[in-house]
């Protein structure tokens, strides 16, 4: 059991070279259908820079996520901090910095669950929250209307 | 109309062609009134991406088409956005190819444009397809992307097929 579960993270890692440094890919996918990967550039103190491809952050803003203050800048804020990540603002990117080659792998990994769980962010948009909040009210309603003896005007009083 | 109708079978020209940028500190820098998706959201990448915007005519519609590339981690997104009343921008799909996970493909959605929330990306949404799938094989897996090359896959991908006299793109 232990081989095949090996295999099956395993297998799917891959890493290749690009400009920037590594490029690697991983066994889980986004949403998108895409993998969840991640780029690892070698800083000149010997120590490492693990980032993403800088397109995370724009496509959940442009989904209409507003990072810049309130609830769901605490939601980041927290997130950002349980996983050690920052974000660049120039480069627009999440990213660990000074990593050491030992500390390479667990870094890599708890990068990783943060790629995964950052892209939650996307449950929190206007438009799903109008969605849940227009079916919460839809079922409330519904149970309200089942629930109410026949004739009643319960309803038009409540001024629903 | 169907997005896969708009997507290549619309053919569209060049009404206003934009310049490639970079951003380099100040200058190139993509601010949020580079490629709007509504009055509150736009894409706005950041260091290292060369990009550039293009207006788009075709069937009787405004396109807007953002071609964008970042040689240093081999990444390359080309989104093509329909513009609608007040501006809303509606993409209809993407272009894409990524370093981790070499291989060019799309994401659209299989539904009629009229069901599209506007005014953001939706590819993550119910509905969007990737072609082909992560895990199926890809035909291209080639980057070789430059200033030089980069619009003429997208051009290809999305049916533009003109572009305007004394044009230098």
């Amino acid at each position: 059991m232990k081989k095949v579960l090996c295999k099956a993270f395993c297998d799917n890692l891959q890493v290749r070279d690009v400009p920037a440094g590594l490029a690697v890919s991983t066994a889980f996918f986004a949403p998108t259908g895409d993998r969840i990967g991640f780029y690892v550039r070698n800083a000149e103190d010997g120590h490492y820079r693990i980032e993403d491809d800088g397109t995370t952050l724009p496509m959940l803003e442009a989904s209409g996520l507003d990072f810049g203050s309130g609830s769901r800048a605490e939601a980041m804020e927290a997130l950002l901090n349980e996983y050690g990540v920052k974000i660049d603002t120039e480069a627009r990117e999440f990213y660990v910095d000074q990593v050491a080659e030992d500390d390479l792998a667990r870094v890599a990994m708890r990068f990783v669950a943060f790629s995964l769980r950052v892209r939650d962010f996307r449950l929190m948009t206007e438009a799903n929250i109008v969605s849940t909040f227009r079916d919460d009210v839809r079922n409330m309603l519904g149970e309200r209307i089942l629930s109410a003896p026949p004739h009643s005007s319960e309803m038009v009083g409540d001024g629903v | 109309m169907p997005t896969a109708g708009i997507l290549a079978k619309t053919k569209k020209t060049v009404a206003v062609a934009g310049t490639w940028k970079v951003e380099t500190g100040k200058a190139g820098k993509m601010n949020k009134s580079a490629f709007p998706l509504s009055k509150r959201s736009s894409v706005r990448l950041g260091r290292g991406w060369h990009w550039r915007v293009d207006t788009l005519t075709g069937g009787g519609e405004t396109f807007r088409l953002l071609t964008a590339f970042q040689p240093d981690k081999e990444e390359y997104r080309a989104i093509l956005g329909l513009v609608g009343p007040g501006e809303l921008l509606t993409i209809i799909g993407e272009l894409e190819y990524h370093g981790t996970h070499p291989g060019w493909h799309c994401h659209a959605v299989c539904e009629d444009v009229t069901s599209i929330v506007p005014g953001c990306v939706h590819h993550e949404a119910r509905g969007c397809v990737r072609l082909p799938g992560g895990d199926r094989h890809h035909r291209d897996m080639e980057f070789d992307v430059t200033e030089s090359n980069a619009l003429g896959k997208a051009f290809e991908f999305f049916g533009v097929t003109g572009t305007p006299a004394g044009s230098m793109i």
